[in-house]
């Protein structure tokens, strides 16, 4: 009788529909405030060709590459970085002859891209990737946050087409995790809800209970910290000395009186099925439940379009409290098609006329392609600084777009955090809130410095400063204050000749050189960067070169981990490209296939059998009639001519800032310039951007 | 006689990495290399594929999309599936045994097209069968 051990059946080395077999062990260690991360991505070629393999690795997008290694056998091959032009270069030139290369990109802040030139046939090899990071705080209590797996995002990548991430139903990856604590976190009560951990050896080292998976991101709550004592280090480096103040802030329950508007932005996107929706329901939930009768709300639910609950912003009374919990409960779901989250947060800051400080909560797994650069993008902050909005994001779900909920916050002065379904929310979302009832620190560094830079730090946050010196300080002073309290610290320096918190500092700085000094120096500082690559080169020997031409294979994501009582399912969680409309638009829902494969966000671009020339001159007549003072301009009759939301939004923006009549020129003249829409949006995008920004 | 081009030509040509080319390679959508690995070389006709394939995209096809308009044209199979291919497709159960399977990627029906044909087909059973049982 057959029996399965009979079988020589080695599952790393039999050929998989998946070509690629990977495996990932990694060894986190906290050092007070800053990570190290080291992670072994092991790959088997199981196939009978050789391949060239390329993977996307998720990072925390305010992470430093510290180190790249290959292991084979007892071999170990360092990586060095060098300028992008030299690295493909060299990457070709060892491929050409034969032998193998391994290139590693920083392809988006968020994100990794590895090639693995000519992996052989039924062979090994082990990646070691350095990562470092800094725990995120909240009321005095550090998480740990590491991405692991990526989802599908929203919207376009703007990657090479090599390099733009799939996920495959196929692919299934082991995963092992260690921890060590040093430090002031040594004693600290350590939880994972994504990684269930058991201690080991020593009371300060944890690894998973279980093997685990590598569709899910990692998160570790740390309470019961000991008090963190201020400290500040001095890492030396060819004439620079490179500094790190670290502080975990007072926690000050004290919170302003005065009124505010909350606008709760809600995610419905498709993406939001299953998990992520589950905890945006309880984390609303909570939500509700801590607002204060002096303020007003409403609630906005985006998906490719945006709908709000209450018509106008509400007070906050038992009757609304009640009604947005049952709408909550009854009624939301992920049935909103694509995520257009830029979209979504204008329309609710722009849908009332604000009398009063405003935030925004928003909600959301983040799950879309965005970059700083992206117009979008600047008008919404562009649009925050203007109003003094803030954006408070909170990730949910198995895999949140840390990016994306970082930058909003980052961009307007707020903050965020990342929940993971499997935790007890309640600390954490009742501590988030009452950061909308309280102002950021106001931190100064009494020390003269080369260089530092102060991120928005809000009360019992912990927070790492880096500061450049050109001569070796011995100590420094540095100020935190709030309306509530006043504290001077004056920290002597101590030495650290750790090479990941000297590239962490270095890579911190590199964001905020000029372009033309960012190469050289991440050349000098051995960072990863976009302007620079890490490679390495394996000679082979005559024996292990072929002649063939290895082919060229995606190593995909896995599947994001859906719960459902413990059972690993397909949720039926909708692919990227399937979330284009929402249920509520057209009842004829067309999925041509150019809409259907293309990765071009849809839905708020012009439709595309618009008969430009003929619209745009019913435009003219429209406005010319406005000078005239025949009609009075309104927003809806330029809706009703077929202005696409995008060029709607910068006329709304062009409107608040120079008024009707300046606006009625701005678009005469753009009109009688261009025949084309996508010409006069440009125009329109770049006016807004120099409004707000280029002033 | 033939022009021959190395990939780092045939790169510099067009404006695209050669692990870019090599990954259209892996899609099909450019044949590969003549030649063995040291002596590859590369013809007008790869140039006049990656040329085509620039031009689709312009024209927001995605390279799924190329390949397939690239084989209507040379009147190739174009694929079915290959291994490791997902595909999701909506079940709509009409009756005991008889479902309508639709693939939203392939088909250009609309929605509300899908419910009126699932609707037709239920409404021909339930026609037929009692039509039979009638002439029983």
């Amino acid at each position: 009788m057959f029996r399965m051990e009979d079988r020589a059946f080695n599952s790393n080395r039999n050929p998989k529909l998946l070509p690629v077999q990977m495996s990932s062990d990694i060894e986190i260690e906290v050092n007070d405030l800053l990570v190290k991360t080291r992670m072994i991505q092991t790959f088997t070629n199981t196939s009978d060709e050789p391949i060239e393999a390329i993977h996307s690795i998720p990072v925390p997008s305010d992470s430093t590459l510290v180190d790249f290694k290959v292991h084979k056998n007892n071999q170990t091959w360092q990586g060095t970085v060098m300028a992008k032009a030299k690295a493909d270069q060299a990457y070709e030139n060892a491929f050409e002859d034969g032998n193998s290369a391994f290139q590693l990109k920083r392809s988006k802040e968020d994100l990794l891209s590895l090639a693995l030139g000519n992996l052989l046939s039924k062979e090994t090899l082990r990646i070691k990737l350095e990562l470092a990071f800094p725990l995120q705080w909240i009321a005095g209590q550090a998480q740990l946050y590491l991405p692991l797996v990526m989802g599908e995002r929203y919207g376009q990548s703007n990657l090479l087409p090599e390099e733009d991430p799939e996920n495959s139903f196929l692919a299934e990856y082991p995963l092992n995790i260690k921890l060590k604590l040093n430090g002031a976190l040594a004693s600290a009560t350590v939880d994972s809800p994504s990684h269930p951990l058991i201690s080991v050896n020593q009371a300060n080292q944890y690894e998973t209970k279980d093997k685990g998976l590598l569709d899910r991101d990692l998160k570790i709550n740390f309470s019961n910290v000991s008090e963190i004592c201020p400290s500040f280090s001095v890492n030396k480096q060819e004439g620079d000395y490179l500094g790190l103040i670290n502080i975990v802030t007072p926690v000050d329950e004290n919170q302003m009186a005065e009124s505010r508007d909350i606008l709760f932005v809600l995610d419905c996107s498709g993406s939001m099925n299953g998990t992520p929706m589950t905890q945006l329901k309880k984390v609303m939930r909570k939500l509700l439940g801590q607002m204060r009768p002096q303020d007003r709300f409403n609630l906005f639910l985006y998906g490719s379009s945006v709908e709000s609950v209450f018509d106008e912003i509400q007070p906050v009374t038992e009757d609304n409290i009640l009604n947005a919990k049952r709408y909550i409960r009854r009624k939301l779901s992920a049935n909103l098609g694509g995520t257009e989250t830029l979209r979504a947060l204008l329309t609710a800051l722009m849908s009332y006329k604000k009398s009063q400080p405003i935030d925004i909560v928003l909600i959301t797994d983040g799950d879309i392609w965005m970059d700083q650069s992206d117009n979008q993008f600047k008008l919404v902050k562009a649009y925050a600084h203007q109003e003094n909005v803030r954006i408070f994001p909170i990730g949910v779900g198995h895999a949140t777009t840390e990016k994306t909920v970082k930058q909003l916050a980052e961009m307007s002065s707020g903050s965020y955090v990342l929940t993971n379904p499997n935790e007890d929310i309640s600390f954490t979302i009742e501590a988030h809130f009452r950061r909308l009832f309280s102002e950021p620190l106001n931190i100064t560094l009494k020390t003269e410095n080369e260089w530092h830079q102060i991120p928005t730090v809000y009360q019992g946050d912990g927070v790492q400063i880096p500061v450049w010196f050109k001569t070796q300080p011995n100590q420094i002073d540095i100020e935190i204050s709030s309306t509530h309290f006043n504290e001077s610290y004056n920290l002597t320096t101590t030495d650290d000749n750790r090479a990941f918190t000297r590239k962490w500092i270095a890579d911190r700085r590199y964001q905020t050189l000029d372009t033309k000094e960012k190469e050289s120096f991440a050349i000098k500082h051995q960072i990863l960067t976009d302007k620079t690559d890490y490679l390495i080169e394996l000679t082979r020997s005559e024996s292990e070169k072929t002649d063939e031409l290895p082919s060229l294979v995606k190593v995909p994501q896995m599947d994001v981990y859906e719960s459902n009582d413990g059972h690993r399912v397909m949720s039926g969680r909708i692919p990227a490209f399937l979330r284009k409309h929402s249920d509520s638009t057209m009842d004829d829902i067309k999925f041509s296939l150019k809409s259907s494969f293309s990765d071009k966000t849809t839905s708020f671009e012009e439709p595309v059998d618009i008969e430009q020339i003929k619209q745009i001159k019913q435009l003219i007549e429209y406005l010319n009639q406005v000078t005239s003072g025949e009609v009075e301009f309104e927003i809806i009759r330029l809706a009703e001519l077929n202005l696409s939301e995008g060029i709607l939004d910068s006329v709304r923006l062009i409107i608040f800032e120079s008024g009707e009549q300046k606006t009625v020129q701005i678009l005469q003249e753009l009109c009688s310039k261009h025949s084309e829409w996508r010409a006069i949006k440009g125009e329109l995008e770049i006016y807004v951007f120099k409004l707000f920004i280029g002033r | 006689m033939e022009t021959h081009y190395s990939l780092a030509e045939l790169s510099q040509l067009v404006d695209i990495s050669a692990r870019t080319i090599r990954f259209y390679m892996s899609k099909g959508l450019v044949d590969k290399p003549l030649g063995a690995r040291k002596t590859a070389y590369y013809t007008d006709k790869h140039l006049q594929q990656l040329l085509t394939v620039i031009n689709w995209q312009k024209e927001g096809l995605s390279l799924d999309e190329i390949f397939q308009q690239q084989n209507q044209l040379t009147s190739k199979q174009p694929p079915q599936f290959k291994p490791g291919d997902v595909q999701v497709v909506h079940r709509i159960h009409i009756a005991e045994g008889v479902e309508l399977n639709v693939d939203l990627l392939k088909t250009h029906l609309s929605q509300t097209q899908i419910r009126r044909l699932s609707d037709d087909i239920y409404g021909w059973l339930t026609e037929n069968l009692e039509q039979e049982k009638a002439d029983v």
